[in-house]
């Protein structure tokens, strides 16, 4: 792939293909992918492995074609499925996948610019056990390449902060791989299993300035 | 690895899944470590148990295997030595010691791409 000199830009889908979010976030992807000075990788991740059963074409990657990079999560595609994802897309690790956020110029489509090595995940619905252990899976491969790491909990997940399965998130806290915060009601997170911060909804702004936020 | 195993641990025959671990993690005892050991011409020393006990009690209390850099943490805290790096660990296994320590310890293969 000869991204040479372009503007690296890559995109983090979760989404199940077909999903509201989904489908905006491909948009993104063409209207990105339409500028000829960027190289754009999209990794796809959770629910979204899905996708590489279907056209490249679909998310402007074409088989032999250099223009889309089509990353697919090796572990989350082999959780779900037994063959090989379609032409154009090609299996990855979350540590490639976090290896492209560092060298990226932009993450996303909302325009951050990635001229930072300390991220901000933001967390804002698990839709079941295995989302959230492939959310921390993501945050994990972050840390094992030393990055400076929050993880931000919003709106529904709080909630998971009082879950028992919570408790396998707990090890970013002990051993000093990420900092957990979370906003939102107190009371939602009673009996809470990790070390999480509070943080006001004011201080959003001031935690993600002038770092990478990606949402999972 | 591409079929199932098994070895044989005090004179019983244990079954290792395709990937040659422990097919049932609640078999493990230390002499299927060292049965371990013994198949793999590997001597254990008092490091190699460390990790072993190591990666043993983070799954138990997080249920994921520790990351490589987690494990150097506490292998410099445990010998109060802060010049330990990775490096120590890759001369207890070769290949990949956090894996290994898994083998080992009689967890499953992590099925995490990291």
């Amino acid at each position: 792939m000869g991204q040479g000199d372009s503007d690296k830009v890559i995109f983090l889908i979760r989404a199940a293909p077909g999903s509201t979010s989904a489908v905006a976030t491909q948009r993104a992807i063409r209207a990105t992918s339409a500028v000829p000075s960027r190289a754009v990788t999209v990794f796809f991740h959770g629910e979204a492995v899905a996708a590489a059963r279907g056209p490249a074409a679909d998310w402007g990657g074409h088989h032999q074609s250099t223009a889309v990079q089509l990353l697919v999560c090796q572990a989350a595609w082999t959780r779900r499925f037994d063959d090989e994802p379609a032409a154009g897309f090609r299996t990855s690790s979350l540590v490639e996948f976090w290896t492209h956020v560092l060298a990226a110029d932009q993450v996303g489509s909302v325009g951050d610019e990635a001229l930072s090595e300390s991220c901000v995940l933001r967390i804002r619905d698990i839709s079941s056990d295995r989302d959230a252990t492939e959310m921390l899976e993501i945050v994990l491969a972050g840390a094992s390449l030393e990055i400076d790491l929050d993880v931000l909990f919003e709106a529904e997940a709080v909630a998971f902060l009082g879950a028992k399965p919570a408790r396998k998130w707990r090890q970013l806290v002990d051993h000093g791989l990420a900092t957990i915060w979370y906003v939102g009601d107190v009371d939602a997170v009673d009996g809470l299993q990790l070390a999480a911060r509070p943080l006001d909804a004011k201080q959003i702004d001031d935690l993600i300035r002038g770092r990478i936020l990606i949402d999972l | 690895m591409t079929s199932a195993e098994s070895i044989i641990v005090d004179g019983r025959r244990v079954a290792l899944d395709e990937d040659g671990h422990l097919a049932d993690p609640e078999q493990w005892t230390s002499a299927f470590a060292r049965a371990l050991a013994d198949r793999d011409g590997i001597e254990l020393s008092a490091d190699h148990w460390w990790l072993i006990e190591f990666v043993r009690d983070y799954h138990e209390t997080y249920e994921t295997p520790p990351l490589m850099r987690v494990v150097v943490a506490a292998l410099r805290k445990a010998r109060n030595d802060s010049s330990i790096g990775s490096r120590e660990l890759y001369r207890l296994f070769s290949d990949n010691p956090v894996r290994d320590g898994c083998r080992y310890a009689g967890l499953k293969k992590p099925d995490w791409c990291i």
